[in-house]
């Protein structure tokens, strides 16, 4: 949902590309398959273990473009992951309350939007 | 007499205004331009594509931040060696979003420029006064030591074990937080952008200012320009609504360096006879790494950007400490799944630290598309140009290691995902790399519109009048003629400072 918010705020003419990008992950194991049993399905039918070798080819191909695409993809993914209130929380890197003239942002409030709702 | 600034549902219908001059483009170069010339009595009218901001509309998100400020949605990217780069499209422009890094151009690359250019009046000697005057109007001051944070102490560290020259960063801003929030906006409204700054004192001085309004067309006769026309556009949508025109004895153009040559291409192909417009486009490509240590080092509090050193500027790269959102810090990360994960994890004990490198021999273009105002980018990183990279990552992980770090991950193909020891980064030195082994950003762009003191080789002189239309000027970062080697924002706007005084005297 996060993703979704920003995704909205992209321009069409990106957006499609990365529709293109998502397609081209989805099916690229169609033709090259994952390892083990069933590595020709779809992207998102893959076992977990399945998916991760695959992102893993992708990663570490000698091929830049390919790498490109990877990075892309993890790109959009930890945008989303890393602006999630409870994963920044967790990490201790929440933004604080800020305002003109008031306390050095490492003695300030967690921001209350990214606040543990009810603190 | 004072001005006004309007915004997008001020305008009831088209318009058509008449003023002494119209600067495009409210950036540091031309919200710099308007003020002088305003103070200077002139009549002056400036534009701006997009809308004001204010703390409350300052997005913590990066992403979101990035598409809410950054045209292209914050993901524009290069052609060719593809890299992302990106232009503020807010009233105050980069300055909004920038880490307010100011800099002089060094003594030796402004003598440069002098000798390769033709130019006679552009040494440090003639721009200091310049300089002076922004500095002192925007309280340009050394980073406090109370906001640095580990992040940047732990950087200084380093330098000292190694005997390398650092610093604190000179920067544009008064009673910092240390939010480390320069790149989504300044909510502690310390960073002393142009847009609270400049504008407002061209407005006081009795300029107009139009915001929402996307300038489309130089208009010309002959070797004179007229005025400029556009339309009006909603913020964030870009929906274009009514138009305007402003009628005016000069044009000065500081639409950034991504969109001065596309609207001079736009305008029948405007001061060009040179055929250098939109040619020469160079950035200074960044890298970073990331480095853990055993300590906390809480690395979101402390100024973004608070410690440097110009130690291997003659070497070609200068070297930064940084914060900005996780989300676009993670970018860089190496690994996948668990491994980044875990990484991820790591995030509190580490540090990121930048160089950005002087690749001059690295050049690109700047086209228009047949639709639309976004450019068409096309850069290659140079083969000879790489070993700047890939020695300022080799000095990054060097100081990363004496200043303690347990691991260093600099996200180049070819080298390992963490460097442990000076003995793992000799691979840094010894590796034959090719482009697209780095991961590189490049936000700081120039040359597009480059100056030279021959007019068949450059678009402008070096008082930013155009070579071939009489009282068209361009003040912004695409008059350099090469990389300043330094972050620009400084020097862009000293040039802007002797540019309003060239345009003043010429009406």
């Amino acid at each position: 949902m996060h993703t979704d918010r920003w995704l909205v705020r992209v321009e069409p003419r990106v957006r499609l590309l990365m529709r293109l990008l998502f397609f081209l992950v989805e099916h690229a194991t169609l033709f090259f398959p994952a390892p083990g049993w069933g590595g020709w399905r779809r992207f998102s039918s893959l076992r977990p273990e399945q998916r991760e070798a695959a992102l893993e080819g992708w990663r570490t191909s000698r091929l830049g473009p390919r790498r490109l695409v990877f990075q892309a993809l993890r790109s959009i993914v930890a945008m989303g992951y890393l602006s999630y209130p409870p994963v920044l929380r967790e990490l201790g890197i929440a933004p604080r309350s800020i305002r003109p003239g008031g306390p050095l942002a490492n003695e300030a409030p967690i921001d209350p939007r990214y606040a543990e709702p009810g603190s | 007499m004072s001005g006004s600034v309007r915004g997008f549902a001020d305008y009831r219908s088209d318009c058509i205004e008449d003023a002494d001059v119209v600067v495009v483009g409210s950036g540091p170069g031309g919200a710099v331009a308007a003020k002088e010339l305003a103070e200077a009595g002139r009549d002056v009218v400036l534009l701006e594509e997009g809308p004001p901001l204010t703390p409350e509309d300052f997005e913590l998100d990066g992403a979101i931040s990035m598409a809410r400020t950054m045209r292209d949605s914050g993901l524009r990217t290069t052609l060719g060696t593809v890299m992302p780069t990106m232009q503020a499209v807010c009233l105050g422009g980069g300055s909004v979003v920038n880490s307010a890094i100011c800099v002089r151009a060094p003594e030796f690359v402004l003598d440069e420029w002098c000798e390769r250019y033709a130019l006679r009046h552009s040494t440090r000697a003639d721009l200091d006064p310049h300089y002076q005057a922004v500095g002192d109007f925007l309280g340009i001051a050394p980073t406090p030591e109370e906001v640095l944070g580990r992040r940047n102490t732990l950087f200084r560290e380093g330098c000292d074990a190694l005997g390398y020259s650092s610093e604190p960063i000179l920067r544009n801003v008064r009673d910092c937080r240390g939010s480390g929030e320069c790149f989504t906006g300044c909510r502690a409204r310390a960073k002393q952008s142009v847009d609270i700054t400049y504008v407002p004192a061209a407005v006081r001085a009795g300029a107009r200012v139009l915001t929402s309004a996307r300038v489309e067309k130089v208009v010309s006769v002959g070797r004179r320009a007229t005025g400029v026309q556009g339309r009006f556009v909603e913020p964030f949508t870009e929906r274009a609504a009514g138009s305007f025109e402003i009628r005016a004895r000069a044009v000065v153009l500081a639409a950034g360096c991504m969109a001065t040559p596309v609207l001079l291409e736009k305008s029948g192909g405007l001061a060009n006879r040179s055929r250098q417009a939109g040619q020469n486009l160079r950035f200074h490509p960044g890298v970073a790494i990331t480095a853990f240590f055993d300590e906390t080092v809480d690395p979101s509090f402390g100024a973004t950007q608070g410690y440097h050193s110009f130690e291997f500027l003659r070497d070609g790269y200068k070297l930064e400490t940084l914060w900005a959102p996780p989300a676009i810090l993670a970018v860089r990360m190496p690994g996948s799944g668990h491994a980044l994960k875990n990484r991820l994890g790591r995030i509190p004990r580490s540090v990121v630290w930048d160089a950005i490198g002087s690749c001059n021999r690295s050049v690109g273009t700047v086209r228009a598309r047949r639709r639309g105002f976004s450019p068409r980018l096309s850069w290659r990183l140079d083969r000879r140009d790489i070993p700047i990279l890939s020695q300022a990552l080799y000095t990054l992980s060097e100081i990363a290691l004496a200043a303690g770090a347990r691991g260093v991950m600099t996200g180049v193909q070819g080298v390992p995902e963490e460097i442990h020891s000076l003995d793992d980064a000799q691979v840094l030195r010894n590796k034959d790399f090719q482009s697209s082994d780095f991961m590189t950003g490049g936000n700081h762009a120039f040359c597009s519109t480059r100056m030279h003191g021959d007019p068949r080789r450059g678009v402008v002189d070096e008082f930013g009048r155009s070579h071939d239309v009489e009282n068209l000027y361009i003040a912004d970062t695409g008059v350099f003629p090469q990389c300043p080697s330094v972050n620009p924002m400084w020097t862009g706007m000293a040039l802007a400072h002797r540019t309003a005084a060239a345009v003043s005297d010429g009406l």
